[in-house]
């Protein structure tokens, strides 16, 4: 804990140093103390400039469209995933569609998507799923890949099918490429839904708060929002997936803790 | 000859191509295997590397498909692996995300036998394996002697007809290896079940097996069958040990050297 938080200790001294010095302009980088004040103050209701900036209710929105969006892709991509990983046919059908689909930017998505589902959640959920896809599909196939196919044989001549196999082997055995595809595909997805946000201003999420606060010039709720969002992957990761991890492959011997 | 019980496994030229990929040119490698186990019959294949030893066994198991010939089980083609069948790998791949006990039940879960049933055979597998106290633990926690221990077990749990191990001591130290053949022997004598052996080992095969094949350098034959009338637990000094020891190692020998002249011309 002390080691992780020590790094971005001495960042955070080093910018409140720089920031009441006046070396950079304190407007454009506000102190780190004077933007958590201001960030606490704006988890109680209150008026500025005519919009509501109420924190909670910005953070609760974007993380629901975040969930959905990467929920719905992880349910469904990494179960295509591992069937792409062990059947050559799935493989050789989906392999050039998402080759050919996943350089495109997710943002790219966005017009389009806003004229088939309008300006709303639809639209910001839609395209945080578009940018979950792919860590997901690729890691879960190659997850299947890493293991020996002995795991395979050892089951079937246990007289294992299908769905067994499927469930009780190819899951858990890739299950560390899985955790790691999931954890790549969050990420993906903030970057996707705070732009998304950005473009399609529905007047909620982190990304509307930090776009509408630039035209007060409120640089304070923007580094507040950004700081939102920085925390909120933070807690994902360590909570969630640190958990997650603990519980599965650590206890299982196929990945080191650090 | 021997107080073998009716033909189990029976071989009948069977060939092997494995065609060229792209980083392998095609090889030939088993060219006509016959060969007949019996029912309770402990019988080792032994070649030097790269024979296609493993491969005719990984036929056998159903997870290869041979390119001629067929081999029968009872009298029926092998076409795909089955609960008839039990599998010891050298790296013994047991499921890490499952205990002990899961692994070794893993086959009598899923051909859907009672949860008594499960408790029962496990307990009794632990204790003939020496693996009792260990249930709860996950293969990483075990050395290497330990997890092939809980292979062997695995392979036993659904009763198959037939034990094939391929090359299963060979990842072990030296002391750890004498340990697991001892007890495997002692182990083996009390089912008696068909068991097909694959190693590179003539010290090994004659410890345990009561019939050796020795595979030609590929691609390959049968080329001698040594049949082992010794009393178990046999003796590495005895006489009879020694002498059919050099007798299949002299045999072995001759194709060792085949193959390394072939590896010579070919680097």
């Amino acid at each position: 804990m002390v080691r992780f938080l020590f790094p971005i200790f001495v960042v955070l001294v080093c910018w409140e140093a720089v920031s009441r010095l006046e070396w950079a302009n304190p407007i454009l980088l506000p102190p780190p103390t004077r933007i958590a004040a201001h960030t606490l103050n704006l988890l109680s209701p209150q008026e500025v400039g005519g919009v509501g900036f109420f924190l909670e209710r910005h953070v609760a929105i974007s993380f629901f469209r975040i969930m959905v969006g990467y929920l719905i892709a992880a349910s469904t991509c990494t179960i295509l995933g591992l069937l792409m990983g062990v059947n050559k046919r799935t493989y050789d059908f989906f392999n050039p569609i998402i080759t050919l689909i996943m350089p495109i930017p997710s943002l790219a998505w966005v017009p389009v998507v806003i004229l088939w589902l309008g300006l709303g959640n639809k639209t910001i959920i839609f395209v945080t799923m578009i940018a979950s896809i792919f860590p997901v599909i690729y890691n879960s196939a190659a997850g299947v890949r890493s293991m020996t196919i002995k795991h395979i044989w050892a089951a079937q001549t246990m007289g294992a099918g299908r769905l067994t196999i499927f469930l009780k082997v190819l899951l858990p055995g890739a299950m560390p490429y899985i955790i790691a595809g999931h954890k790549l595909a969050l990420g993906r997805a903030w970057r996707a839904l705070v732009a998304t946000e950005m473009v399609v201003a529905t007047g909620y999420g982190l990304g509307y708060l930090i776009f509408e606060a630039r035209t007060f010039m409120d640089t304070e709720t923007m580094y507040g929002g950004i700081a939102m969002i920085a925390l909120l992957g933070l807690l994902i990761e360590k909570v969630a997936f640190g958990r997650l991890e603990r519980l599965t492959i650590e206890k299982w011997g196929m990945s080191r803790s650090l | 000859m021997n107080h073998f019980g009716p033909v189990k496994i029976r071989a009948s030229k069977v060939h092997k191509y494995f065609a060229s990929t792209p980083f392998t040119p095609g090889v030939n490698a088993l060219e006509e295997i016959s060969l007949e186990v019996h029912e309770g019959e402990f019988a080792a294949l032994i070649g030097p590397s790269g024979c296609g030893k493993s491969t005719f066994l990984y036929i056998v198991a159903g997870f290869e498909k041979a390119t001629g010939g067929e081999v029968l089980l009872d009298g029926k083609r092998i076409t795909r692996p089955g609960p008839d069948r039990g599998i010891v790998f050298q790296e013994y791949v047991l499921f890490p995300w499952l205990t002990v006990e899961q692994n070794i039940t893993f086959g009598l879960e899923v051909q859907k036998k009672s949860k008594q049933e499960c408790a029962g055979r496990c307990r009794d597998l632990l204790e003939v394996t020496g693996l009792t106290g260990f249930e709860r633990s996950y293969p990483h926690m075990l050395s290497g002697g330990m997890q092939q221990r809980v292979a062997i077990a695995r392979a036993l749990a659904y009763g198959p007809e037939v034990l094939l191990m391929d090359e299963p001591f060979g990842a072990l130290d030296a002391q750890t290896k004498r340990r697991m053949i001892e007890d495997f022997v002692r182990l083996w004598e009390s089912f008696r079940k068909t068991v097909v052996f694959v190693t590179h080992s003539v010290e090994e095969a004659l410890a345990l097996a009561d019939t050796i094949f020795l595979f030609s350098f590929r691609p390959s034959r049968i080329k001698q069958v040594f049949p082992i009338d010794l009393d178990r637990p046999r003796e590495i000094g005895h006489p009879g040990f020694v002498q059919l020891q050099k007798e299949i190692l002299d045999s072995l020998d001759e194709e060792v050297e085949k193959m390394m002249r072939l590896e010579h011309a070919g680097s």
